[in-house]
């Protein structure tokens, strides 16, 4: 048994020694391959997976920061148009020479789209029916109903609230009103009118005061029918996106 | 059923050496888990086991850690058989019986010192602050294992 024992631990020698020899004399390169293999291996797997938890944490952290940044960027985008808007209200307020109360416009009506806005303001503070309203942008309705501390008010569209309009190039006078459209009406078929064109209230009306832009012409057709002129307007006002209109008081 | 065991535990402590012997490691002072294997198996299993194990473990040393080819076969047999000439001289449970795994993992870690410098103020300068320390750590971890042992004869 011992014998044998010595006899393998003599062979083995024997290889080792000759694997020593072979070694000094020639590099194995199949070492390093098989290092490479094995060490570099099982490294990269462990760096791989404790990186893709780092990566997973920090993916959760920055999705976090992106909601909160998207919702900064919202809030600052509201900021900024709203800003917009009262610099605009603003600059009006000081150029129109008129008195004017600004009222907030706190709600709107549901029977209709843009049809009728409640504002915040009443007969308290000095408004009264059939008062003119306006927008930073031209004319936006008219005060229907008063209430104390609120009151309504009537856009342009609606059928029930005609102008008495003229075109400033040319000084043609019509009626502006909603039929599903915008339109200037009882103009006659010799009439100098084009698209383009500027419309203003003119001073014939009875509740707008002269001057106020309403819209631009956009289409001239003829109405045989009625012997006159049908000219659709496009209104400076789109009704829908507003938050603060003037009543003037005289 | 015991070569594979023998066989998976010799993969296991050559991964340990090395891949997480950074991770295992004190300062720059890490114990042998080869060493240890082979020092168990040899004396405490079979001695045939050591001999074959610390020829292939010398082996895959060589190719892994770029170390000489055949040179830590030469090494890990050698200390294979000398295990197994002490083996009948000594009570192998006692704890004493490891001052003996103190002198091998002494004795590989100077071999391996004498590989990587040839500069004689290194060689002793690192026996201080390397290989004893070592030699010391892998002891008192064989230690925990002759515990487990002796618990469980």
């Amino acid at each position: 048994m011992k014998k044998k024992f010595i006899g393998t631990y003599l062979l083995l020698l024997f290889f080792s020694l000759c694997i020593m020899i072979i070694d000094s004399k020639e590099k194995i390169y199949i070492s390093d391959r098989l290092y490479n293999f094995f060490s570099f291996n099982i490294r990269d797997l462990i760096n791989k997976w404790t990186r893709s938890k780092e990566l997973e944490r920090e993916n959760s952290e920055l999705l976090k920061e992106i909601a909160e940044l998207s919702y900064e960027k919202q809030s600052y985008q509201t900021l900024k148009k709203e800003n917009q808007k009262l610099k605009k209200i603003l600059k009006f307020q000081t150029h129109y020479p008129k008195s004017i109360i600004p009222c907030r416009i706190i709600n709107r009506l549901p029977e209709e789209v843009n049809v009728s806005y409640l504002i915040g303001k009443g007969a308290s503070q000095g408004i009264r029916e059939n008062a003119p309203v306006i927008s930073s942008k031209g004319v936006f309705g008219k005060v229907l109903k008063i209430g104390r501390e609120n009151s309504l008010v009537s856009t342009l569209k609606n059928y029930n609230v005609a102008l008495s309009v003229l075109d400033t190039r040319s000084n043609v006078k019509g009626i502006f009103r909603w039929d599903k459209k915008f339109y200037l009406e009882g103009v006659p078929q010799y009439a100098d009118v084009k698209s383009g064109d500027t419309i203003v209230t003119s001073s014939k009306g009875s509740v707008f005061p002269e001057g106020l832009p309403i819209g631009r012409l956009v289409r001239v057709s003829k109405d045989e029918a009625n012997y006159s002129l049908k000219i659709e307007i496009e209104p400076f006002e789109d009704f829908s996106d507003v938050d603060v209109v003037f009543v003037i008081k005289e | 059923m015991k070569i594979f065991i023998v066989i998976i535990l010799s993969i296991l402590a050559l991964f340990l050496s090395l891949n997480f012997m950074d991770l295992l490691s004190i300062g720059n002072i890490s114990f042998k888990p080869l060493i240890l294997l082979l020092y168990f198996i040899t004396l405490y299993w079979n001695p045939w086991f050591g001999l074959f194990i610390g020829f292939f473990l010398g082996f895959l040393y060589g190719i892994f850690f770029s170390v000489p080819i055949g040179l830590y076969p030469l090494i890990f047999t050698s200390v294979a058989f000398g295990l197994y000439l002490v083996e009948k001289r000594i009570y192998k449970y006692n704890y004493r019986s490891l001052v003996f795994l103190f002198f091998v993992t002494f004795f590989v870690g100077f071999v391996q010192l004498l590989t990587e410098t040839n500069q004689v103020k290194m060689i002793s300068l690192q026996l201080f602050i390397k290989v004893i320390p070592e030699s010391i750590l892998t002891t008192l971890i064989g230690l925990a294992i002759l515990y487990f042992i002796k618990k469980s004869r």
